[in-house]
């Protein structure tokens, strides 16, 4: 075990910067870890070794080398190692770690063969209703579910096609989306939502909030704008995609490194066919017209090095609708909810504050 | 003999704790006194405020005025670990604001005089005593000594330590986070980050007990601090601009990035062994508030908040041992209310230096989320029956033990 985990820090958390790592190293002084990989490092524990971290056990001194891990992990493992689960995806341990932290997921028949999976907390307000940018699975909402928790009530959505959601439709376009989304939508008890959503997510939201203007009573983009080019733009994104560490470099401000999970997870959602269908001739004609009688109240917030959609288009797209603003992140790329995860919040609540919610 | 002027309560200096002292006693109808050695408006560091403070200004009615002053708001707090990689947002529990200290330290005396506290400018020389208790102060004024009794003795007079120095609070010891040195000045045109987080504090640490703050005092002016380990200063650095220069290229590249175009305003300053305890703090006729028995360490911005926090609660005691004529009940329980939250404030302190990551990661926990940033906040004092602080301190006796056995 223990040099399965030199291996997986070194090489997974680490990018394979630290060649020299043993059981001693002191992980926490030298600041091998930090808090993100804290989160991948506890989702693998969970995977490989079926041990469950609870939080009361998460402290310095059972971090404090591989050794005082592996013996955690050695009184924690629920079956033997060599039986852990291997069918068990990358994105179920993701789900079951969310799990662990009181974040319910759920598995919702919307009707006509389609199955919503969702994560959900509970807390005060209308719905935050949290969509994904294209490709990335509810949990990339993690940050945001674990800060509102208890304060908002908040689901965040696998996209048809993407994460543990269940469609026969295996390559919906983005028309086929918005299907999608209002069919689960319509199963929800509350009918008042906050839609909060990234990138592509957000042009989902925006055709949304202008068909039910009643029901939603107020709208987040982040990482989304006016483009109006499309054409060149879906080329270039296209091109950068087929170079993923190019893509990162253009998604991020401090773009995370390729290491052979990342890569992983990468290919699996650029393969999918759902990852192709979405911007499709009509979707591409839609984009220009997507702000056109929005009315709720809305706003965008913009990484100040979003590459992927420069935040002069979210400020275009404000500058379009009667009663938009946009608020930009330093430091921030595309990403905004997963890069500043807390200033995310702090804006979006200050937003709903402004709007008397 | 009654040839000197008496009052119920004679403060010596005029910070922040001094002068919500001075209100507070005020507001229960004693008479106050104070004596400052300084003509304000004065240079002083500590220049962000946590929420609790915030609200206690508020609660002044100072709003406006703070606002009118050009003091910016403050949304929170950026903490930036080596290489830019590790970083987390700590949201103001409260609204609160940076301060330049000079101009936010006169209008506090200015609302105390409003209260109708005297203020007296000169420099406190020796106490009076009668038998065992204080009942008085010797100051120097316009050349000429003076004697003023009192029936309690408050000294305000920050890292002067005015009583200790004196023999009648206990000596001066240096605690934890002492070993390090502070080297700060103002600058104009440092890059902020985008409203609204401009005006954050922002802190970036390397190793332990290497960091930097940046705060925002005013629209256009930055205070920039670096503190290093006192053998580091010694060996790499003559003076606090060689410590500046050192902590810009050695505690994140982020420090130079926005200090690239920048300009100093005045002169760098260093200042060493700040951090102490003084234990007693508390006697007959007697008590210290603020700095003037304890300061940990500048990084969460505690030294405002908990100086005014104290000099209330110093008020509220004061009070009932003048009404009761009992020179030691309220005083202890004064002590045992600082000491509980001083320590709650030095185990946050002391986790984050030694696990900075877990902080970051704690911060997440959606558990603990709320109690760590009510403790950022400035609330060490009121938080009974909370899970964070058993979990830093554990977390610390632990560590230590780890250390003796080591």
């Amino acid at each position: 075990m223990i040099e399965e985990l030199i291996d997986f820090i070194n090489n997974e958390l680490l990018e394979g910067a630290a060649p020299d790592l043993d059981q001693h190293t002191p992980l926490l002084e030298l600041g091998i870890l930090n808090s993100l990989s804290m989160v991948r490092l506890l989702a693998h524990v969970d995977q490989r070794y079926g041990a469950k971290i609870p939080e009361h056990d998460i402290t310095p001194v059972h971090f404090e080398n591989i050794e005082t891990l592996a013996a955690l992990i050695n009184t924690l493992s629920a079956k033997d190692e060599m039986q852990a689960e291997q069918s068990v995806s990358e994105l179920e341990r993701l789900v079951k770690l969310q799990e662990s932290y009181g974040i319910q997921s759920e598995l919702v028949d919307a009707g006509e063969g389609f199955k919503q999976h969702v994560l959900r907390v509970k807390g005060d307000g209308p719905l935050w209703i949290l969509l994904p940018a294209l490709g990335n699975p509810s949990t990339s909402w993690s940050s945001t579910l674990r800060s509102v928790q208890g304060r908002h009530n908040a689901v965040a959505l696998d996209l048809a096609g993407f994460g543990l959601s269940q469609s026969a439709n295996e390559a919906p376009s983005y028309v086929d989306h918005v299907e999608f989304t209002l069919q689960y939508l319509a199963t929800l008890e509350e009918q008042e939502w906050v839609l909060v959503a990234n990138s592509a997510g957000s042009m989902i939201a925006t055709e949304i909030a202008r068909r039910f203007p009643e029901k939603v009573k107020a709208l987040v983009c982040s990482g989304f704008g006016l483009v109006e080019d499309v054409e060149n733009w879906w080329g270039d994104l296209k091109k950068m995609s087929s170079n993923p560490e190019q893509f990162l470099a253009a998604a991020y401000y401090h773009p995370p490194k390729m290491t052979p999970a990342l890569e992983t997870l990468l290919d699996d959602v650029l393969s999918r066919p759902a990852y192709h269908s979405f911007l499709d001739d009509y979707a591409r004609q839609s984009i220009a017209k997507t702000f056109d009688g929005v009315m709720v109240p809305t706003l965008f917030i913009a990484g100040n090095h979003d590459q992927i959609i420069p935040p002069e288009w979210s400020e275009k797209a404000a500058e379009l609708l009667d009663n938009a603003s946009v608020t930009r992140l330093s430091r921030c790329g595309h990403f905004s909810a997963s890069e500043r995860p807390e200033e995310f919040v702090w804006v979006v609540e200050d937003f709903l504050k402004r709007e008397a919610m | 003999m009654d040839q000197f002027k008496s009052y119920d309560v004679v403060i010596i200096g005029s910070g922040p704790a001094g002068s919500l002292c001075g209100i507070e006693c005020r507001k229960k109808g004693l008479s106050v006194l104070c004596i400052e050695k300084d003509e304000f408006p004065r240079f002083h560091i500590g220049e962000s405020l946590t929420g609790n403070a915030g609200q206690i200004i508020r609660d002044l009615g100072l709003a406006d005025e703070m606002n009118a002053a050009g003091f910016p708001d403050k949304p929170g707090v950026n903490v930036i670990g080596s290489l830019s990689k590790n970083e987390f947002f700590i949201p103001i529990l409260a609204p609160t604001w940076q301060v330049r200290r000079s101009d936010f330290d006169n209008m506090l005396k200015r609302k105390a005089l409003e209260h109708g506290v005297e203020y007296q400018q000169g420099l406190v020389k020796d106490v009076i005593k009668h038998e065992e208790k204080v009942v008085g102060a010797i100051y120097k004024a316009d050349g000429v000594e003076h004697q003023v009794r009192s029936k309690v003795l408050v000294d305000a007079s920050g890292q002067n330590t005015f009583l200790s120095r004196k023999g009648i609070a206990g000596k001066r010891e240096i605690e934890f986070f002492s070993q390090q040195i502070a080297s700060f000045a103002h600058y104009k045109n440092v890059e902020r980050d985008l409203p609204p987080f401009s005006t954050n504090t922002t802190i970036l640490y390397s190793k332990q007990y290497h960091w930097s703050w940046i705060i925002p005092i005013s629209p256009d002016t930055d205070s920039l601090g670096i503190v290093i380990p006192k053998d580091l200063y010694y060996k790499e650095c003559k003076n606090p601009d060689d410590a500046i220069e050192w902590g810009m290229e050695h505690i994140s590249p982020e420090i130079r990035r926005r200090f690239k175009n920048a300009e100093r305003v005045g002169e760098s300053q260093s200042m060493a062994d700040f951090s102490y305890r003084i234990e007693p703090f508390v006697g007959d006729g007697w008590l210290c508030i603020g700095d003037a028995h304890r300061f940990l360490d500048p990084i969460f911005s505690y030294g405002v908040s908990f100086a005014m926090k104290e000099g209330i609660k110093a008020a509220d005691a004061i009070k009932r041992a003048i009404d009761g004529n009992d020179w030691k009940t309220p005083f202890y329980e004064y002590r045992d209310w600082s000491n509980g939250g001083q320590q709650i404030a030095a185990d946050l302190i002391r986790y984050f230096w030694i696990y900075p990551i877990f902080f970051g990661y704690q911060m997440q926990n959606p558990d603990l989320r709320d109690e760590v940033i009510r403790l950022l906040g400035g609330c060490c004092f009121d938080c009974e029956g909370w899970k964070a602080p058993t979990i830093f301190r554990n977390a610390i006796e632990e560590y230590d033990r780890k250390q003796m056995a080591g």
